[in-house]
């Protein structure tokens, strides 16, 4: 058959008589002015394409129809097939490729999850187990690298309840791995301070717990035991009973601070409420304290309390407070 | 004009072979680029939505219902490119490079051969609601019917023509302001 060919000047007297039927509901003067309007809106066409960009184009599509069948109609086609078959290709490619990309992301990029000063964060991971973060604490993992075992890196103090599994559930510190298959426990892992130790508090199940750079040195620590790691290469101290109600005091908002150095409590609480806190000269941070809230308020209601037991002054600065010795 | 008129509707679609699509890729070409290009702007992804709406239409030529304008469907198919591809664009921003469709400036070479007046009227067009430019410019610009600019845009034939009429008004008013000489007869 012959191309049909659109011709521009039919198209353009259609179109003019069927604006006059339009304009046919307006005044007789307003007619004349909007036809005269409509003419010279001509003047703003945009040219047309030049010839060797259709031809271009005209062999680009020769070439695309060669590999695209056409599809036989189908009597029995619901609507919604006919729907999707509207899908095209190059959609199809890009979603493709774009969830290609995604799934490496989503596989092989470390998932880092942290704590916020100011509050404890819960999340639950792909296999269902799910943490508590304290104040300040991060844990990271790689989806992707789940296979034969579920690993997790935490700094920081967790609370871990881990679902039953077929894999083992590993938690690497900065000098020991925590090895589970299914059980509660929490575990404080901060490598600065004044006690840069891994404590391994468990309240539920059985725990393997080695030091990381000695892993046949492992302890096996069972409902209410606890054990520490100091070294990476050392082996954990014999389990032992603990407190549990006050070592995991934290999950519910509050601090259990058992005999341990002012400047340690004065660390805690930075990370709790994202302050700095700055000891003066005149203040000395080495006396050690015991000191139980149920649920810590807020960072100067702490300082009002333990300044009166230690004998100390503070004094609000920008991003926190000064503690300063009473007797200055 | 005969075979126009033939191909205009989709009756004869489904009879048309490879050469048969191919002319009338040919004929409709140009102005579904331009049609395109008012969104995108100059861009391949103009000429590659062109041309997938002609692909699709290919594809589906047998089970086209007949007695619909071929020209509307094609409109209507790079609209909804034009748009799908607008929307995951926008949404998935991070993960394609930079699309920002923001219009070239006019080539000025093509400026030459256009009138101060063309130029004038293109900006005040500029000005009009998306959706009332729309109806105007394929009224006007592209000479497609009201109701195929209906089925083209999804909405009443009666919301076409109060577009076009509104459109109309506003560009007289602005010609009046220019220099209401143009408009005496």
């Amino acid at each position: 058959m012959t191309p049909p060919r659109p011709s521009s000047s039919s198209d353009a007297a259609a179109a003019l008589a069927e604006l006059q039927a339009l304009l046919r509901r307006e005044a007789a003067d307003e007619q004349e002015e909007l036809e005269r309007a409509w003419h010279l809106a001509g003047h703003a066409q945009t040219p047309p394409l030049e010839a060797p960009e259709l031809a271009e184009a005209v062999a680009a599509f020769e070439k695309a129809l060669q590999t695209t069948p056409e599809q036989r109609p189908r009597a029995s086609r619901s609507p919604v097939r006919r729907r999707r078959s509207f899908k095209g290709r190059w959609m199809a490619l890009a979603t493709l490729a774009a969830l290609g990309s995604l799934l490496a992301w989503f596989l092989f990029t470390p998932v880092r999850l942290t704590a916020p000063a100011g509050a404890t964060t819960v999340a639950t991971l792909t296999d269902g187990s799910s943490v508590t973060l304290n104040h300040g604490a991060t844990l990271q993992y790689r989806r992707g690298l789940w296979g034969r075992t579920r690993t997790v890196m935490l700094t920081g103090e967790a609370y871990f309840d881990v679902k039953p599994d077929s894999r083992p559930f590993i938690i690497e510190t900065f000098n020991a791995t925590v090895e589970v298959l299914g059980t509660t426990f929490s575990v404080r892992a901060w490598p600065e301070g004044d006690r840069p130790e891994t404590s391994l508090m468990v309240t539920s199940g059985q725990v393997r717990f080695a030091p990381r750079l000695a892993q046949a040195k492992t302890v096996t620590l069972t409902s209410g035991q606890m054990s520490r790691v100091l070294e990476a290469a050392t082996a954990p101290s014999s389990p032992e009973p603990f407190n549990a109600d006050l070592a995991m005091l934290w999950l519910d908002g509050g601090l259990a601070f058992i005999e341990r150095p002012l400047s340690a409590l004065f660390v805690e609480l930075e990370r709790r409420f994202g302050i700095a806190i700055e000891v003066d000269s005149s203040m000395s941070t080495s006396d050690t304290l015991t000191w139980i809230q149920p649920r810590l308020q807020s960072a100067e209601a702490a300082l009002i309390d333990v300044c009166s037991h230690s004998g100390c002054r503070y004094e609000q600065t920008p991003t926190g407070f000064r503690i300063v010795g009473a007797s200055e | 004009m005969t075979t126009l008129e033939q191909t205009s509707s989709t009756e004869t679609l489904a009879a048309l072979d490879e050469a048969g699509f191919v002319a009338l890729y040919t004929a409709y070409y140009p102005e579904l680029l331009r049609y395109a290009e008012r969104f995108l702007g100059e861009d391949t992804r103009a000429h590659d939505a062109v041309q997938e709406a002609f692909l699709r239409l290919w594809k589906r030529k047998a089970t086209i219902d007949p007695g619909r304008s071929v020209r509307a469907l094609l409109y209507k198919a790079v609209r909804n490119l034009v748009f799908n591809h607008k929307r995951d664009t926008q949404r998935h921003q991070y993960l394609l490079d930079t699309m920002d469709h923001t219009r070239s400036n006019p080539d000025p070479e093509a400026l030459a051969g256009t009138t101060l007046i063309g130029e004038k009227i293109k900006g005040w067009v500029q000005e009009l609601p998306d959706r009332r430019r729309e109806a105007f410019e394929l009224s006007r610009f592209d000479g497609l019917r009201h109701d195929e600019i209906a089925t083209i845009m999804g909405v009443a034939t009666k919301t076409v023509e109060n577009h076009i009429l509104l459109a109309l008004k506003f560009l007289r008013d602005k010609l009046n302001a220019f220099d209401p000489q143009l408009l005496q007869p």
